[in-house]
């Protein structure tokens, strides 16, 4: 019975959930935990560059969301408004561990940062699917945002650009420029026959 | 026609271009071998990117999210308790001390038949006054006040510490 419950729960749509939520029913939060925790924390673990802190940083953003679900107003969408305050707690984060200052170099106006920070031989080892982890692991934190949201959310340009504070035309260039990277590293390897 | 950069066939890719320069791009790419290949490792890319699985969190995450969430309820609870407690506490002292001074100024006072309470009273405010203005009664309440205010500003700390470890 209670399974069955749960199932139904699951189908509801984030806005009815949050509205339960609301009206106190505390353990339906799970279900919106569920639904977002592993893409999260992708999209953390991307950008940390650690499973700990990235782990950390997602149970901080579940409990903020918590917090403020009361000012949530469903003007966007959940997913955008979550990923907003995982992606600042985790800029806190990095701001806060200095680390900042490395990856400020990566910056988007930096066009040759991307390409002059990878070797295609360091890779050489690697098949078509780890080699992609491995670049997507490997890159500047907004990339590494970028490329999760866009590709494993499938959020829109527009949305993106809702998280990142930045303009949809910046958010466009991080995205090309790290598809080009990867196809250059493919090329590199020539693996572009294989996939095709 | 147009030049056709990376940028462009990216922009083909996710669908951002206006319908007349699709159909510009799509027959670049159709006759142009050297656009066909830039193309074909953009669409590449594309897919692969699309083929990376997401990371998985730990099994018992959304339990341990909810259990955070009733001990932040618990702390909140808790510290509406103290503060409950210490607003009555300071109240309790006041009401004491208060009471305490009224006594000690009424015993003082003899009533006499003759007096009116209009003079009683402004004699039993001003002997209050006085005992409140005595420079040592005042520096032991001033005292007493001061380290219990101490006290429980550090067990109030202590407790918005804890509670922003679970609030986060």
């Amino acid at each position: 019975m209670i399974g069955l419950v749960y199932m139904a729960m699951k189908n509801l749509t984030d806005a009815e959930i949050i509205e339960s939520v609301k009206k106190g029913n505390q353990a339906d939060y799970s279900i919106l935990v569920e639904r977002y925790k592993n893409k999260a924390f992708t999209m953390l673990k991307r950008m940390l560059k650690n499973d700990f802190e990235a782990e950390e940083i997602l149970m901080d953003a579940f409990l903020k969301a918590y917090n403020n679900l009361g000012s949530f107003k469903f003007e966007s969408k959940f997913s955008t408004w979550f990923y907003k305050i995982a992606y600042n707690t985790a800029l806190s984060r990095i701001s806060n561990s200095k680390r900042i200052i490395e990856t400020q170099m990566a910056s988007i106006d930096d066009v040759n940062y991307l390409e002059s920070n990878y070797n295609a031989d360091e890779y050489v080892s690697e098949n078509s699917a780890e080699l992609v982890q491995k670049v997507v692991n490997q890159l500047p934190e907004k990339n590494a945002a970028v490329i999760t949201m866009f590709y494993l959310e499938e959020m829109t340009i527009e949305e993106i650009s809702d998280v990142l504070n930045l303009s949809a035309a910046n958010v466009k260039v991080i995205l090309h420029r790290s598809r080009n990277l990867l196809r250059k590293l493919i090329e590199e390897k020539q693996l572009l026959r294989e996939m095709l | 026609m147009k030049n056709i950069d990376d940028e462009v066939l990216n922009d083909y890719l996710d669908g951002n271009l206006a319908e007349s320069e699709l159909v510009e791009i799509k027959m670049a790419i159709e006759s142009n071998p050297s656009i066909k290949k830039r193309y074909e490792s953009l669409l590449a890319v594309h897919k692969l990117f699309r083929l990376v699985e997401p990371e998985k969190v730990s099994v018992d995450f959304e339990k341990r999210v909810l259990q955070r969430i009733n001990k932040r309820k618990e702390i909140a609870k808790q510290q509406k308790r103290f503060m409950m407690m210490i607003f009555s506490f300071f109240g309790l002292l006041l009401f004491s001390i208060v009471g305490y001074a009224f006594t000690e100024v009424l015993s003082s006072i003899k009533l006499s038949a003759s007096e009116n309470i209009i003079s009683t009273f402004s004699v039993l405010l001003d002997d209050y006054q006085k005992f409140l203005s005595n420079k040592n009664n005042l520096t032991i309440l001033g005292s007493i006040l001061s380290f219990i205010m101490l006290l429980s500003g550090y067990f109030l700390f202590e407790l918005q510490k804890k509670s922003k470890r679970f609030i986060g």
